[in-house]
């Protein structure tokens, strides 16, 4: 049984239909790769599946419960953790305050809460530790740290919460060589500890590297799907821009 | 991007708070400076009484500038121009009461209230309503400040009530050999560094300041956080403007009239950035510090008193340049 199945999902923009009708399913302990050309509605899938935009028909189910996800929050609180492009991290806060945004630990309430800094500390580093993500500090702010490590930061904030469904948008964007390799062994990492994850790339390469499965969008429509041992680039590609299999 | 990739040989960052002092370090430098070179022109300068006086003299600035850092730290844009006025409302609200016979904390109570109104109003047209924040508190500006004549007729309020001599004492007294406003201004101080530092809040404050976006995708109430730090500046104006009514010993609409520029220039000068998301309360305490060293400065060493806003002018410009500097290197 699918983890999650998204079904039907369709979403207008004004005059632009980002989504007709797509059907996604995600299985436990699997990388699921998405793709498609600029526009193709990947962006406005995930913001979907982790509830920033409600769907205009459609139905999303959680271990075969239906789901409605009003607002992140939500989503998150039912395991799905999203990595933005942009990786939504706050430059002016360190790694521990970055993992534990929003959901800061703290002992009283209200306003008068106070920051548990020492426990948020601990916890960041243990995170780290696992994932064998090497930082300089916890201590250290974001803005000081390469892409990598921020991609790093922001996989280790999904983890620490117990995201069962992690979801990357462009995770290897904008970097280099060797931070990209690392970024990739992580998913991969995410996998080996069960959790399912989607990824949306324009780098196949990549996608073939990490993904068990790849789901093709173009125009808002799913074109295709393929396990990636059966496929090839090529394949993709002609799905990707619409020019049929000869 | 020319940093090394496996994280492990870092690029040479330094501690997240460390960053930060870095630029506070350097303004209590000049501060000592200053201070050194005005005290070898005129040791009287450096007197525990004249010494006393400066953070008298600045503990008004620097107590309001807790509630104006907090909205600047914000984002947004965030600034609040109506914290000399709301002084005025609170001091006058507060006098008024007074004058009428009530009791002192039931006055003060409603002064406060008057500020937290205020802050309230200009807090939910900024998130609810989504205008930029320069416009709800220009308009709160001018009518706080309205407001307070409207109650004052435009004559001072000398007359306070049975409980004038107790009011009077609260911004005209000392403990020992250190003056009221002094003691109010430091546990404001630490209390709102506490809070930024110590507390979800604050660390709240400063993503939503940083990153609004990042922020809101990560579950925080980025308009409540805003809201709440506008609410804290008009209650902290008010309350401020109290105790200058009482310091002066009377209400007066006139009381904070231009007083946002001083509290500005202090947030300004103490390093947090109008971008937001970039700065501290020590930071605000060490610009308001500066101000009024520079001031009392000054007036010991003879500097006619037209030269002095300009000379205060000038610093609130050095600062910024030498800030702006600072991240040039800092971010390579």
């Amino acid at each position: 049984m699918p983890l999650l199945r998204a079904r039907g999902i369709s979403k207008r923009f004004g005059a632009v239909q980002a989504l007709r009708e797509v059907d996604v399913d995600l299985y436990p302990a699997e990388v699921l790769g998405l793709v498609g050309d600029n526009g193709a509605g990947k962006s406005t899938l995930i913001k979907i599946l982790s509830g920033v935009y409600p769907p205009d028909a459609g139905t999303l189910e959680l271990e075969g419960r239906p789901v409605r996800f009003a607002s992140p929050r939500e989503a998150r609180a039912a395991g799905i953790e999203t990595i933005y492009q942009d990786l939504a991290l706050a430059e002016n806060l360190d790694v521990a305050g970055n993992i534990f945004l929003g959901r800061e630990l703290g002992y009283g309430w209200g306003l008068l809460r106070v920051l548990a800094r020492r426990p948020m500390e601990e916890a960041a580093s243990q995170v780290l530790q696992r994932l064998e993500i090497h930082l300089p500090s916890v201590r250290t702010l974001v803005r000081h740290l390469s892409g990598g490590q921020r991609q790093a930061v922001a996989i280790s904030r999904a983890v620490y919460w117990d995201a069962r469904i992690v979801i990357m948008d462009e995770p290897t964007a904008a970097l280099g060589v060797r931070e990209r390799a690392r970024v990739l062994e992580l998913v991969r990492r995410l996998r080996e500890q069960g959790k399912s994850v989607i990824v949306i790339s324009h780098s196949l390469p990549d996608i073939f590297a990490v993904c068990d499965r790849i789901v093709v969008l173009r125009r808002g429509v799913k074109v295709g799907e393929r396990r990636t041992g059966e496929t090839t680039e090529e394949e993709i590609v002609r799905m990707m821009v619409g020019v049929e299999a000869a | 991007m020319a940093q090394k990739t496996d994280g492990v040989a870092a690029p040479p960052t330094r501690g997240p708070q460390r960053v930060e002092v870095s630029y506070e370090l350097a303004m209590v430098a000049a501060l000592g400076l200053i201070m050194a070179v005005v005290g070898a022109l005129a040791p009287r300068f450096l007197q525990p009484d004249n010494l006393f006086q400066i953070a008298r003299n600045f503990a008004f600035i620097a107590a309001a500038g807790v509630g104006e850092a907090l909205v600047i730290l914000s984002g947004g844009g965030g600034i609040d121009l109506s914290v000399g006025s709301v002084m005025s409302l609170g001091g006058v609200v507060t006098t008024k009461l007074l004058s009428l016979g009530y009791e002192l904390l039931p006055a003060i109570g409603a002064g406060v209230l008057t500020g937290l109104v205020a802050g309230s109003v200009n807090g939910l047209l900024v998130t609810r309503a989504r205008l930029t924040p320069l416009i709800p508190t220009l308009g709160m500006l001018s009518i706080a400040g309205g407001l307070a004549l409207v109650i004052t007729r435009g004559f001072p309020i000398t007359e306070l009530g049975p409980q004038a001599d107790l009011f009077v004492s609260l911004g005209a007294g000392f403990v020992g050999p250190v003056p009221a406003p002094v003691i109010y201004m430091v546990a404001v101080v630490l209390l709102g560094w506490l809070v930024t530092t110590r507390t979800p809040y604050g660390y709240n404050l400063y993503a939503v300041g940083g990153n609004a976006e990042a922020a809101r995708l990560a579950g925080i109430p980025v308009a409540r956080v805003r809201c709440i730090a506008y609410v804290a500046s008009g209650g902290l104006a008010a309350l401020t403007g109290i105790l200058l009514a009482a310091r002066l010993s009377v209400g007066d609409a006139t009381l904070g009239q231009g007083m946002e520029l001083s509290v500005i220039a202090a947030v300004v000068i103490g390093g947090v950035s109008l971008q937001g998301g970039r700065g501290s309360i020590l930071g605000l305490f060490v610009g308001a510090a500066l101000i009024g060293v520079l001031q009392n400065a000054m007036v010991i060493v003879g500097v006619p008193a037209f030269w002095q806003q300009v000379v205060i002018g000038t610093t609130i410009i050095a600062a910024v340049l030498v800030d702006r500097l600072r991240l040039r290197i800092v971010s390579g």
